[in-house]
């Protein structure tokens, strides 16, 4: 095992290009770290990008807003232009892991680490986000995020690319985020449900599940057709799974909260 | 007593500045070198045959030192639990196992220069196993065939008292079944030890334990070595709760110094500690009380049946205690208890706090407040019925009760909590119900009265700059012991407890002691320090009269010697003196055993809201009232309190070791195993009943286990009150809750759609 810091991207490139397949990269580790104790026969190259200073940007852009994949959870959670501009992320981040967590976890990693639990991913499809994803030649592209994770801990990128940032588009409108976990704080997410551009459910399938019918009755005059809706979309993610009989309650609960939240905001 | 000037004061406790600043070298902490480093192989199956262990790779570490296998082992197996030669327990755990009996069983060690080197190469061992069936629940295992060759499936036990009560008018029954978990005792300090050869051939071993003596002993016999040559020295400690109570890893180390002649540091991960080590036993317990028209109590059963997990450990003593607890609560004319103790392939139990006092109590209290449901009374009144009083005795013939000030806790308690108002107060019917529930427990003072002896002994000297050493066999688990002993010892003497140092185990220079267990510390080390220090300190008065020629009636010591005559003279001058003109140093040797082991007592009152939507319960107000005696440091006290509420807790909502059908544990590190954390822990209010034990120092009786006792009942209590549920099987998780929910619903609208339980009301919302 090696360990390798890049500061810039043509560092991170050349590192990439020379270590190929072996390289693994980290910024928070606080999945990672975990991960390589309990696996002491992995043996990657570790490319350190938490101080790259390409991937800690987090600026206003024409039409949308930039966050770095290397911003921790505590930056985001801080930010005045996410609270403006990204409510969801905001309250995603501050929800997520504990105070130590928050300031080393980023949303980078967040979302490669390709968890069905991850809240940052279901908040950033929430909110139409693209991710912006280099190679080591340094090809660019943009995917919708919720493109990114195919399977629990998979993801689209491989070794050869990278996320870079995040594009949050602007004008998504009121968005919010609410979890359950097995307590308030420092809790998986059990279940999550974003709100911004979409309605999207967190932690039922590897990728956050849309919910267009229950996102139409948001506006509507009915809480209860729309938690009736939420519930019919859990139960059309998990028609089997065990965790069915308390997700389909739980939602309600997530959107009892959302339904309060938005009329506070209004108000 | 108001004229005491150390005991009842909140003293700062002797290694406040080292563990705040951490300075406090616990064995982890020791600096890199000096010790080769051992990681343990764990069964990867719940059960199965180790077929081949191939260290080809490993051994290409570098680094690599040694492969420890099961034929290694020493033929003799163990029980963790034994500390004396007639001990009857089952011997049933080898060192390393070539047939894992559950997940975590160890089958093997690999030795190396450091401690990455061990990680990576136990990585790379290959183990090749053949799986068997695995059995993981207690009520199945009852009757499945046992996998442990050659011993019972089932240990039994039963206690009694009365003739039983014959079914008569007006008299009312209930039967009631409660299951409580399996649970990790979660220490902060992982399972460490460290291990050399010495000097004359002695074998020495450092650990973080509760029972130095006990761990010589079991080593001695395993290694067929003299007792004299096995010094075990307790380590710096982060943490028990009785998870380092029993013998755990270090056979493992000793294994492998006597083996290599090497010095070796075993370390567990958190992982590791949760799998391989010990944990509270999960319980099934069904209880049916009988009670006449105004609601006395006239008969109760209670069965229980005990998952050991996959050895016998201190399994069976365990729930042998649960069993005394039940006659000694209240007034009860006749009792029966049963209690089958089994086998499942699941990580061991053993002592975790309160050795099995927690689950009787969940398990009986969950019941009576179920049984008040039923009469219509307040749960409140129905136990102030049938409390026992100060002076009762033990229906058994166990020792008696001593001063039993449980209804004075509980009518104290009523006041204190504003019971009487919260009960009457409605949960509500929108998303967020409320409601307040209470129980009361009681346990013991150590072992006088059980199988086991219980004494000790400490040495005490006065040195000669007139500081004092109490040289003790005692264990500092964190809860304040040595502190509390150097408050009793300086009371006595008039020394400035900051004067006093009292030292931990070590089995080659300390005092022999049956180990800091069983809620025994204060109570009988306590009392063990206080009569030392009277000895010494008449000794110490006759001492300096001879050396001085004066009258010792004439003579006061109060942190310095007094002298009638207005005459002054330090403690140290006076030792030196004495030296000088006696040749005699100012030290004794007392040896103490209890004749007594009252009950301590505790009710707990939790305020509880339960999330109707997302299952989760929030326990909102907290009241602990504790008959102590008296408390000789009331912060350490209290904090002993907080954190047996915060470990109750858990117990009641979120902690639970589960396992799949294969015998895979769920729940084997903390991001999936919830305990209560800084968010999630209610304001805790303690109150104090100080009424003095006789035979306690200074009145003092244990806490340090009666303190996470009734928390779990009460929550639960609390929990059944606000949904009118009548939910039995712990922890009440949100997915148990929420389930409940479900099945009250259909069964109140004889539908089956689940639909009912979605509340179209929510409090505070207008639409």
């Amino acid at each position: 095992m090696t360990a390798a810091v890049a500061r810039t991207l043509e560092e991170l490139r050349a590192r990439l290009a020379e270590g190929r397949g072996k390289a693994c990269l980290i910024a928070g580790g606080t999945d990672l770290v975990l991960h390589l104790h309990e696996h002491p026969d992995e043996e990657p190259d570790l490319i350190d990008i938490s101080s790259l200073e390409a991937m800690r940007i987090l600026e206003k852009h024409p039409g949308e807003t930039l966050v770095g994949a290397a911003v921790t959870f505590a930056e985001i959670e801080a930010s005045p232009l996410l609270q403006e501009k990204a409510q969801a992320l905001v309250m995603a981040a501050a929800s997520m892991g504990s105070t130590q967590i928050r300031n080393r976890a980023t949303l980078g990693g967040n979302v490669a680490n390709a968890s069905a639990a991850a809240d940052g991913t279901a908040a950033l499809c929430a909110l139409d986000a693209q991710a912006l994803v280099e190679d080591y030649q340094g090809r660019q592209e943009r995917l919708p995020v919720g493109a990114l994770v195919t399977a629990p801990g998979k993801t689209v990128l491989g070794p050869d690319r990278f996320l870079l940032a995040f594009a949050i588009p602007d004008g998504t409108g009121p968005s919010a985020f609410f979890k359950v976990g097995s307590r308030r704080a420092v809790a998986i997410s059990k279940l999550s449900l974003a709100l911004g551009r979409h309605l999207v459910l967190g932690s039922l399938a590897p990728s956050p599940v849309r919910a267009e019918k229950a996102q139409a009755l948001l506006a509507g005059p009915s809480r209860e057709a729309f938690l009736d809706a939420l519930t019919e979309a859990v139960e059309r993610a998990i028609p089997t799974r065990a965790s069915l009989a308390y997700k389909r309650v739980a939602v309600r609960g997530l959107g009892d909260d959302l339904w309060r939240h938005l009329k506070e905001v209004r108000s | 007593m108001s004229d005491l000037r150390y005991v009842g004061r909140d003293i700062a406790r002797n290694d406040i500045v080292q563990k705040v600043s951490g300075q406090m070298r616990y064995l982890a902490d020791l600096r890199p070198g000096g010790t080769c480093h051992a990681r343990l192989l764990l069964s990867p199956v719940a059960h199965g045959r180790v077929k081949a262990i191939d260290g080809t790779e490993a051994a290409k570490v570098p680094g690599f030192i040694r492969l420890f296998t099961a034929e290694d082992s020493p033929r003799r197996r163990y029980n963790s639990a034994l500390f004396l030669p007639d001990q009857q327990d089952l011997k049933d755990q080898p060192v390393f196992t070539d047939r894992p009996l559950f997940v975590g069983d160890m089958i093997g060690a690999v030795l190396a220069e450091t401690d990455e080197a061990a990680r990576r190469a136990a990585a790379l061992v290959r183990v090749d196993i053949e799986p068997f069936e695995a059995v993981t629940d207690p009520v199945t295992a009852l009757s499945a065939p046992s996998f442990r060759d050659g011993f019972p499936q089932i240990v039994e036990g039963r206690l009694s008292c009365g003739e039983g009560a014959a079914p008569r008018e007006g008299h009312a029954e209930l039967t009631t079944t409660v299951r409580t978990p399996k649970i990790h005792h979660a220490a902060m300090e992982n399972h460490i030890c460290r291990s050399h050869l010495d000097y004359d051939d002695v074998l020495v071993v450092q650990s973080p334990c509760q029972m130095i003596f006990t761990v010589r002993f079991v080593l001695s016999e395993l290694f067929d070595r003299p007792i004299n040559r096995v010094r075990v020295i307790k380590a710096p400690m982060g943490g028990t709760f009785g998870g380092k109570q029993e013998v755990m890893i270090e056979p493992a180390c000793a294994l492998m110094t006597l083996a290599t002649g090497l010095p070796v540091q075993l370390n567990l991960d958190r992982n590791e500690t949760i799998n391989a080590t010990r944990t509270r036993a999960a319980s099934v317990g069904t209880v049916r009380t009988v009670v006449d028209g105004e609601g006395y109590f006239l008969h109760r059963e209670t069965d229980v049946v005990v998952d050991a997990g996959a050895y016998a450990t201190g399994g069976h003593r365990v729930a042998m205690a649960m069993g005394k607890k039940l006659f000694r609560l209240y007034r009860i004319p006749s009792q029966t208890f049963r209690t089958r103790t089994t086998f499942t392939n699941t990580t061991p139990s053993g002592a975790c706090r309160g050795y099995g006092s927690p689950q009787i109590h969940a398990i009986t209290e969950i019941h009576i407040d179920l049984l008040a449901r039923k009469l219509a009374l307040d749960p409140a009144v129905l136990r102030l019925k049938n409390l026992v009083e100060p002076g009762d005795l033990d229906p058994t013939g166990a020792p008696p009760l001593g001063n039993a000030r449980i209804k004075d806790c509980l009518l104290k308690g009523m006041e204190h909590f504003r019971w009487n108002e919260r009960i009457a107060a409605e949960p509500g019917d929108g998303r967020y119900r409320r409601a307040v529930g209470l129980a009361c427990a009681t346990h013991g003072n150590g072992y006088f009265g059980s199988p086991y002896p219980d004494f000790l002994s400490m040495a005490i000297r006065l040195c000669e700059d007139g500081t004092l050493l109490v040289n003790a066999g005692l264990h500092e688990l964190g809860n304040g012991t040595l502190t509390v002993v150097a408050q009793i010892t300086g009371e006595v003497l008039g020394l400035d407890p900051s004067r006093i140092v009292v030292t931990e185990g070590d089995t080659q220079t300390a005092p022999f002691d049956v180990g800091c267990v069983a809620s025994r510390v204060t109570y009988v080390c306590g009392a063990c320090a206080y009569e030392a220090a009277e000895k010494l300190k008449t000794l110490f008065r006759d001492q300096i009269a001879e050396a001085t020629g004066k009258d010792a009636e004439g003579i006061e010591l109060d942190g310095e010697v007094r002298f009638d005559d207005g005459k002054r003279l330090s403690y140290g001058d006076a030792v030196c003196l004495i030296a000088k003109v006696l040749r005699q140093e100012v030290g004794i040797y007392h040896n103490y055993a209890p004749k007594a082991n009252p009950a301590s007592f505790g009710v707990h009152f939790a305020e509880v809201e339960v999330d109707c939507l997302t299952g989760l319960s929030r326990v909102t107000d907290f009241l602990a009232v504790h008959d102590v005696g008296k408390a000789i440091n009331p912060r350490l006290l209290k904090g002993q309190i907080y954190g047996g509420v915060q470990m109750g807790l858990g117990m009641a909502l979120s902690e639970e070791l589960a396992y799949d059908r294969s015998g895979r544990p769920k729940n084997d590190r903390f991001s999936r195993y919830p305990l209560v954390n800084a968010p999630d822990m209610p304001p805790v209010d303690v109150l104090l009943i100080e009424e003095h034990e006789p035979g306690g120092p200074y009145g003092a009786k244990s806490i340090g286990e009666i303190c996470t006792v009734p928390t779990a009942a009460a929550v639960v209590n609390a929990v059944n009150r606000a949904l009118v549920t009548e939910l039995t099987e712990l922890p009440l998780t949100p997915e148990r809750i929420i389930a409940a929910l479900a099945e009250r619903e259909s069964n109140k609208t004889g539908r089956g759609g689940q639909e009912q339980v979605m509340f179209s009301r929510t409090t505070g919302d207008s639409h």
